[in-house]
């Protein structure tokens, strides 16, 4: 087994699937780290316009007065505790900011990495997974070489099992690649990590109202792992979807394209989730994930970080199962 | 060879991803079940619910000028106006602010409507306001040639809006001397003249909606930043920093007439 998996992956690498898909990583961030870094200095212009900064050092003044007041308002007994979390999560990262040193206008490597995951992770990390796996079995049906795969005494569903694996695999090399990308564009752009920094997450819905009472600071570097381990599991969901439709269709375009179709169609469905009670089970539109943590999520009635992941684990599994009855019983050689 | 080589960095890269995709997933979930039983409330409080049965204490009400943004030593012209009473009747007395930084006047109406701040409002002995330098301020991102319009409007509201505030604290609570403090400028020179203008009938509405109630105090501000812009205002260029807030406080205080206190609870 081992051994077909990684002789699946040698034939994605000979495909120069990876490499197309790296060339679009960094061509991409690189131009998000470019564009963020345009805006940065025309926000910090507007600011420092609005606070009427004179210079730099002056935004430590501001932070300075802004954490009194929040500390000040932390002593005062008429606020119930539940109203304070959010007070208390920024006062700490208002601290920290003073503490280190760092301009919370700024950007950091460890931000922008966050940013582009949360940015990405809906449609542009599946589009690449697409790319990756679109073609895994239907690739091999047109050029022909499934055959020579099915005609040696290797059961069908161990061929498909390291078609499987050796997605996984893969799923994670781009993550890894996402990852280090994002990290060093970022750091020649910005030069500060930031790793350290607190993020605010722990935002819930209660009673259909965004609920901060138990938000809480974590530092940057484990939000991105948790950021990360995310984008992965969507990446996996895509993977196997696409790997179903690769086994269904035997083109790869058509493969490809009824994916892209399917996520964008569907993305738009989500305009419909408050009412339409059904398309909440729908894959693309429980996608973002991330933006349970980051806190920047639409509140809707049902929807959280739990219904989203067994959506689409249900999906996935769902779509494995497919594709094995179908790789297994299909006459492919026809 | 390259085979070998593709194979260890994939198979690496594999294994230590799903360490910590396993780490990532164990930490959202441990989060997400410490998050799910802290007590939670059905909406965040905002700065708002009142407990505690307030006797005879100060309340504070607005914007940003009644926190006290600006100041160093974070009391602003609130805290100094207690300090003041305080010294001079040898007694503590309980302070209640429930300003917000860059509040309207729509918001504190809002505010006031609440049950716990009118209960607040009952039983206080003294009320302090600072507000309309937030929607005044708005009039700077309208075009020139609309903003006279849009003066006429703004003010229109806002004394609508000034005048229900006034009349709800009253009808809560006929004794408690409510002090309102005017808007100063933060460029008087003559070039300026239309913010001047602006500025100085938005102060005089304020006024006469003001003296149509009984026991409010009107306290200007405007001459007492005109020649002391550079030693009032703080590094925000905005606020007042501790001795504008000195400055202020102290005229509230001699208006009151410290020293010979009298703040009767019933009219």
């Amino acid at each position: 087994m081992v051994k077909l998996i990684e002789n699946e992956i040698i034939k994605t690498f000979y495909k120069k699937r990876i490499h197309v898909i790296a060339g679009i990583l960094l061509v991409l961030i690189a131009l998000f780290a470019y564009g963020e870094h345009y805006t940065l200095t025309r926000t910090q212009d507007r600011v420092a316009e609005q606070l009427g900064i004179e210079n730099a050092e002056d935004w430590k003044n501001i932070i300075g007065q802004q954490l009194l007041d929040l500390e000040r308002r932390l002593d005062n007994p008429y606020i119930p505790d539940e109203g304070k979390a959010s007070i208390r999560v920024r006062a700490e990262q208002l601290r920290f900011y003073l503490d280190n040193d760092v301009s919370p206008i700024g950007s950091t490597a460890a931000r922008f990495m966050g940013q582009f995951i949360e940015q990405s992770i809906f449609l542009f990390l599946p589009l690449l997974i697409i790319l990756l796996a679109g073609d895994m079995v239907s690739g091999e049906v047109n050029a022909g070489t499934v055959k020579l795969i099915l005609t040696r005494p290797v059961k069908r569903w161990r061929i498909l099992m390291a078609k499987l694996l050796a997605l996984s695999m893969l799923e994670m090399f781009v993550i890894f690649m996402m990852a280090l990308f994002s990290y060093g564009i970022a750091m020649v752009v910005f030069g500060y990590s930031g790793f350290n920094e607190p993020v605010i997450t722990g935002f819930r819905v209660v009673e259909s109202q965004l609920d901060t009472s138990a938000v809480k600071t974590i530092p940057q570097w484990q939000y991105l792992m948790m950021s990360y381990a995310i984008g992965y599991f969507v990446a996996f969901v895509i993977g196997s979807l696409s790997l179903m439709v690769s086994v269904i269709v035997r083109s790869t375009s058509a493969s490809i394209g009824i994916m892209m179709s399917t996520l964008i169609g569907g993305s738009f469905l989500s305009f419909f989730i408050s009412d339409w009670k059904l398309t909440r089970y729908l894959f693309t539109v429980n996608l973002n994930l991330t933006s349970y943590i980051s806190g920047s999520f639409q509140i809707v009635e049902g929807l959280s970080m739990s219904f989203s992941t067994l959506v689409l684990l249900g999906w996935a599994l769902g779509a494995i199962s497919i594709a094995f009855l179908v790789f297994t019983q299909k006459d492919i050689l026809a | 060879m390259m085979k070998k080589w593709i194979w260890y960095t994939v198979s690496t890269i594999f294994i230590l991803g799903i360490s910590i995709f396993a780490y990532g997933f164990g930490q959202a979930i441990s989060i997400g079940i410490e998050v799910n039983q802290a007590p939670g409330i059905v909406q965040p409080a905002p700065e708002m619910t009142v407990e505690p049965q307030m006797v005879d204490g100060v309340l504070a009400m607005g914007d940003s000028l009644a926190r006290g943004t600006g100041d160093e030593t974070g009391e602003g012209f609130v805290g100094y106006v207690v300090r003041g009473l305080e010294s001079s009747n040898g007694e503590p007395l309980p302070l209640y602010n429930i300003a917000v930084e860059g509040l309207g006047t729509q918001a504190l109406l809002s505010q006031i409507n609440d049950p716990q701040t009118r209960e607040g409002i009952r039983s206080s002995s003294l009320i302090l306001i600072s507000i309309g330098g937030n929607d005044l301020r708005a009039i700077e991102r309208v075009e020139s040639t609309q903003r006279s319009q849009y003066f006429k409007d703004a003010l229109d509201i806002y004394i609508g809006q000034l005048g229900e505030i006034i009349g709800i604290i009253r009808a809560e609570n006929k004794g408690a001397p409510i002090v309102f403090i005017g808007l100063y400028n933060l460029d008087y020179s003559p070039s300026n003249q239309e913010r001047s203008e602006y500025l100085i009938e938005w102060n005089q509405s304020t006024q006469k909606v003001l003296e149509s109630f009984e026991g409010t105090l009107f306290t200007p501000t405007y001459d007492l930043f005109k020649l002391n812009l550079e030693d009032y205002i703080s590094a925000d260029g905005l606020h007042p920093n501790s001795k504008g807030y000195a400055a202020i406080g102290d005229r509230i205080l001699r208006n009151l007439g410290i020293g010979k206190m009298n703040m009767p609870n019933q009219y």
